[in-house]
């Protein structure tokens, strides 16, 4: 941690001021001023909070830590880290290893459904999954993905799980209708290259650094398409901590939507925190700002606009055979929220 | 006083004999254990909904009538009766077994969540996805039956060539040696790039892990034939072909069976790493599925399925060899 806090800069006062005032323009005069009067006479609650160190749209977690936007909300935030991989992040919040975690709606839904014990209650950001294909390959769209080689780094990475659903709306099935093909981490872009594979997906910044590199087609990604407007990660609590730390879990509400709003303002910044301290894809700064600023924060639903973006991804996991026929996805939706800011 | 002894004597039977055959006691409490389960099931209210609730009280309350009157109209003799005096503990442990199960996941949810999923889960699974898993069920047994059938004839002839032939022997056993204790797994990553397709590469690791115990066993079991066998049949006049085929691989057959049990086990084993690496579908590529959403009832109820067909194999694995080494009874 006290490598991450030296690099706040000169200007960390006029940072946090400026942080401030969005937070207060999102969150409301009212509510914020309401929040903050006990936070000034109790210590700050820890609250264990897992996130995904490896995805670019989960830098703004580790920046708003490193930078004190969650502090100046009364947090102490742990973050414990978890790779890209759904069931990570659901085992880590499982175990008690954290209190909190940052995960894909699609990652959260099949353990609610089944009586996982964790409630949603933010949104967090969009997705930066992506599908991309060579050009030589001939994929176009995503239904010229029939009979098509998909590299993935692992079997069931989190853009997999997300697009999958973007396939099957294609009308293909995602799991007949295209072959996937296990690659290592940093290999999906070769892979393709050399023509073992005609399409692949990744998650930023890897993503866009292999579109770029290899000159492929950008088919499909976890922002726009059916996604547009959705958000892709999800705050989500343990039920125990949850009922002895509400207060606690609505200012890491706030906060983490003043970190998500403070990212799309000053993406440069993120990036600069992201590329020192976790290096990613031996990126350049420049890289990771346009990355960064290319990516969806605005969206970060609470309460009803929540539960009906989780009623959606409920639905489309019933597309792809992962949730029960017989669940109801509205009921599911309104039963694993909780109105944090209510 | 002597009253009551004879009315004592003369009702005791009657009440330990109903139908006039002695009470199967575990069939009792086997009948008590199940519908303790089906009563759990309805009546107490869930913690966790995990569906079917009403269909998995309806079948262990079956189960508990069947028992019930098992225990008073016993046949006396026959297999069922020497089954259920076999199994009667099994039965009761079951019935209990379910009935712990449920209480401690839907109705309580003490074990930990959402590892552990209902035995109602479980069944909801099953009937709620019983189209796809029947699926899987059928390209699972495709790619074993075609993975084991090749390991099996390819392992058998070379297994076969090896034990006989002293030149084949003295190529081939270094080579064997060599890759026959390196686990079939390993050759994964390879074989994905030798081979054109992952069904092809998935067919040859399955092959692979049945091939090389049956190898092994077979040609150890014809090096080991005791050569005054071989001695009697020249002096009688058969040629090489005879001596193989009727001394030498009827001895070596109970060698090769214990080499197919081997490689029965290891080949589902490597079927199941295999169909994690993009297969369309299988039980291995079913449980990679559910495992990346989190879905522990599928995988459970994937599980159950697993142990059910390897078991089912390997019976008909045994029936085989009794038919076939009918002769040996006794003798190995």
């Amino acid at each position: 941690m006290s490598k991450q806090q030296s690099h706040a800069g000169v200007s960390r006062r006029n940072v946090l001021k400026a942080a401030g005032a969005v937070g207060v323009a999102v969150s409301g005069g009212a509510l914020s001023g309401k929040v903050f009067a006990p936070a000034i006479a109790a210590p700050a609650p820890k609250i264990r909070l897992a996130w995904g160190d490896v995805a670019a749209c989960h830098s703004p977690l580790g920046f708003g830590v490193a930078k004190g936007l969650y502090a100046k909300h009364n947090l102490d935030i742990d973050l414990y880290p978890f790779t890209s991989n759904g069931q990570t992040v659901i085992q880590a919040l499982a175990t008690g290893k954290a209190d909190a975690g940052a995960g894909l709606i699609g990652d959260w839904l099949k353990p609610l459904e089944q009586g996982f014990d964790v409630k949603l209650f933010v949104g967090s950001h969009g997705g930066c999954g992506r599908l991309f294909a060579s050009a030589k390959s001939g994929i176009k769209d995503l239904t010229d993905l029939k009979g098509k080689t998909i590299a993935t780094f692992v079997m069931g990475a989190s853009p997999q799980t997300v697009l999958q659903v973007s396939i099957a709306k294609a009308g293909l099935d995602p799991n007949t209708d295209v072959n996937w093909k296990t690659v290592p981490f940093d290999l999906v872009g070769e892979t393709i290259a050399r023509g073992d594979a005609d399409a692949g997906i990744h998650i930023d910044p890897w993503a866009w650094s292999i579109e770029k590199k290899h000159n492929l087609v950008h088919i499909a990604d976890t922002q726009t398409g059916h996604y547009e407007g959705l958000t892709c990660c999800v705050l989500g609590a343990n039920g125990p901590y949850l009922k002895a730390n509400k207060d606690a879990l609505r200012r890491l509400a706030e906060a983490n939507i003043e970190v998500h709003e403070y990212t799309a303002a000053h993406p440069d910044e993120v990036a600069k925190w992201y590329a020192e301290t976790l290096k990613p894809a031996g990126l350049s700064i420049a890289d990771l700002t346009e990355i960064l600023g290319k990516l969806v924060y605005h969206n970060h639903p609470v309460g009803p606009p929540l539960v009906e973006q989780i009623r959606i991804a409920a639905e489309d996991l019933k597309l792809v055979r992962v949730l029960d026929a017989t669940t109801d996805p509205k009921a599911l939706a309104e039963h694993v929220t909780v109105n944090i800011l209510a | 006083m002597s009253q009551a002894t004879d009315l004592f004597n003369a009702v005791a039977p009657l009440a330990a004999r109903p139908f006039g055959r002695p009470i199967w006691t575990p069939g009792l409490f086997a009948a008590a254990s199940w519908a303790a389960a089906a009563l759990v099931t309805v009546t107490l209210p869930n913690v966790i909904a995990f569906g079917s609730d009403e269909l998995f009280a309806l079948i262990t309350g079956l189960v508990a009538i069947v028992f019930a009157t098992l225990a008073v109209a016993r046949p006396s003799r026959g297999r069922l009766r020497e089954t259920l005096d076999l199994y009667g503990p099994w039965f009761i442990a079951v019935g209990v077994w379910l009935t712990l199960w449920e209480l401690t996941t839907a109705k309580t949810g003490w074990l930990p969540k959402p590892f552990f999923s209902a035995p109602t889960g479980l069944l909801h699974v099953y009937v709620t996805d019983w189209d796809r898993l029947l699926y899987c069920i059928a390209y699972s047994l495709r790619l074993w039956g075609l993975g084991f059938g090749i390991g099996a004839v390819v392992g058998y002839v070379a297994g076969v060539a090896l034990g006989w032939s002293k030149a084949f022997a003295y190529w081939g056993m270094p080579i064997l040696k060599l890759i026959g204790p390196v686990p079939a797994t390993a050759w994964i990553p390879v074989t994905f790039y030798f081979f054109p397709t992952t069904f092809d590469a998935s067919v040859f690791i399955v092959a692979l892990g049945s091939g090389i115990p049956v190898t092994i066993l077979t040609s150890s079991g014809i090096a080991d034939v005791n050569p005054v066998y071989y001695d009697v049949g020249r002096n009688l006049g058969a040629r090489p072909w005879y001596l193989i085929t009727r001394i030498a691989i009827p001895s070596a057959l109970p060698h090769t069976f214990v080499g197919l049990f081997m490689g029965l086990y290891y080949s589902i084993a490597v079927l199941v790493v295999a169909e994690m690496l993009g297969a369309k579908y299988g039980l291995g590529w079913y449980i990679q599925f559910q495992t990346n959403y989190s879905g522990y009832a599928n995988v459970y109820a994937t599980i159950v399925i697993m142990a059910l067909l390897c078991a089912g194999l390997v019976k008909l694995l045994f029936m085989a060899r009794d038919r076939m080494l009918g002769w040996q009874k006794g003798f190995i």
